[in-house]
């Protein structure tokens, strides 16, 4: 009987070995949350000097895809949820502030909303994102669309007076968990 | 992160001796080793399981005898498809061997389901309905057909950041509730799982999930219950390009 146990676990092991050398070489982006300690200590005055208010503040070093490192924090200040993201030596990438679309001046919403009008059949706005950076300030923003019959998530990208950049699908995790 | 994974190993301690334990209600304990491969043809997700329940320890509740040993093996495939992202729906269809080393039965099972999920920044929230056609037969006392209706509401989410990257951690938790609509009283004789499970994504194609799961049902009509509660260990494959 015990015998019997110890081949099911063994051939679990054995499985997950295998897979596990099918795959070893890929790389991924991976964020990592971190201690104040091994964060930037310009970004973290930085944050100090600009935000006094901050609430729920959360520190993560992200690596890319490309090996690049950058810091990421993530606080709520005055309302708004602030994700701000350095280089290692502290210096400032962009600030992403997260709005309410409404607020967005109408000009800019109306160009927005006439490029999904384009490109989707139907769409809703599920977070829009202030961001700003060296290239000025633009508007991040996902959006729940339907295209031929699918539904799907994109994350669209806008100058401040809503010139289109970039649209890019979101991979949504798999829904696996419903089958066990 | 490191609080989160302390209280999901208290959590142990409520489900090996919950509150409700009392008078002739017994409680079993057991694992459920499975492995879970999973894979994509467009726009179909499909997936094969492989599990076994097995009751740990001997023990003896009221005049019947639970032994150490292998209850099933299960061999389960399934189709998955997802209209939008807010619905998936599935079917598949289990071959349970019941007993497969003291007196075999089978169980053919095939079950429908839908779930609907909604997402909230990195939580997911889901409500799933589940219809069980269940034939079960043994040689020595034919085929019984059993139609069982699973409810369950569950969440999961990464424990760092916002979205769940490799070599991290993540929450997976749901309770259920089961009634056998072909039963007697089948409001009376319910079933309630919950599972409280922590993943971690070993690669970008494939995790781990070890998890407490604590089921109970009545047995009689004073209402005492069996309560099980198996340790289980899922590893996750992703087949897919």
């Amino acid at each position: 009987m015990i015998m019997k146990f110890q081949n099911i676990l063994f051939f679990i092991l054995l499985f997950s070995c295998a897979t596990t050398w099918q795959v070893r070489g890929q790389k991924m982006e991976i964020e990592e949350r971190i201690s104040e300690k091994y964060f930037p200590k310009p970004a973290l005055a930085f944050i100090e000097r600009n935000y006094p208010e901050v609430n729920k503040r959360k520190l993560y070093r992200e690596t890319s895809a490309a090996d690049s490192i950058t810091y990421e924090a993530k606080f709520r200040s005055e309302g708004f949820l602030y994700s701000i993201e350095f280089w290692p030596d502290g210096q400032l990438l962009d600030i992403e502030k997260r709005v309410k679309f409404r607020s967005v001046p109408e000009s800019t919403r109306r160009k927005m909303r006439d490029r999904w009008a384009a490109d989707m059949k139907k769409f809703r706005v599920v977070k829009c994102q202030e961001q700003t950076s060296d290239a000025g300030t633009r508007y991040e923003v996902e959006v729940r669309g339907k295209i031929e019959q699918q539904v799907s998530f994109f994350q669209y990208l806008f100058e401040a007076d809503g010139t289109f950049v970039q649209k890019s699908k979101i991979i949504l995790r798999p829904n696996d968990m419903t089958l066990y | 992160m490191r609080v989160v994974i302390f209280l999901f190993f208290c959590s142990l301690g409520q489900l090996a001796f919950p509150l409700a334990l009392s008078g002739q209600s017994g409680q079993l304990y057991g694992t459920i080793p499975a492995v879970l491969l999973r894979g994509n043809l467009k726009p179909f997700d499909y997936a094969f399981s492989l599990s076994s329940e097995i009751n740990a320890i001997s023990r003896t509740l009221g005049d019947r005898t639970f032994p150490a040993e292998v209850l099933n093996l299960n061999l389960e495939s399934a189709l998955a498809y997802d209209p939008n992202p807010n619905l998936n729906l599935a079917a598949a269809f289990l071959y349970r061997i019941r007993n497969p080393f003291s007196g075999r039965g089978i169980e053919l099972r095939p079950w429908q389901q839908a779930t609907l999920i909604n997402r909230l920044d990195k939580y997911r929230l889901r409500n799933r309905l589940r219809l069980e056609e269940r034939w079960v037969g043994s040689t020595d006392e034919g085929v019984d057909f059993d139609l069982r209706l699973r409810y369950r509401l569950s969440t999961d989410f990464p424990l760092e950041g916002e979205r769940l990257d490799i070599r991290e951690f993540y929450l997976n938790l749901s309770t259920e509730t089961l009634f056998t609509l072909t039963a007697v009283q089948p409001l009376f004789y319910w079933e309630s799982r919950t599972y409280v499970g922590l993943g971690y994504q070993l690669h970008v194609k494939k995790r781990l999930e070890f998890a407490f799961d604590f089921r109970s049902r009545k047995i009689d009509s004073l209402g005492n219950r069996r309560h099980t509660l198996f340790l289980r260990l899922l590893f996750i494959a992703d087949l897919s390009n």
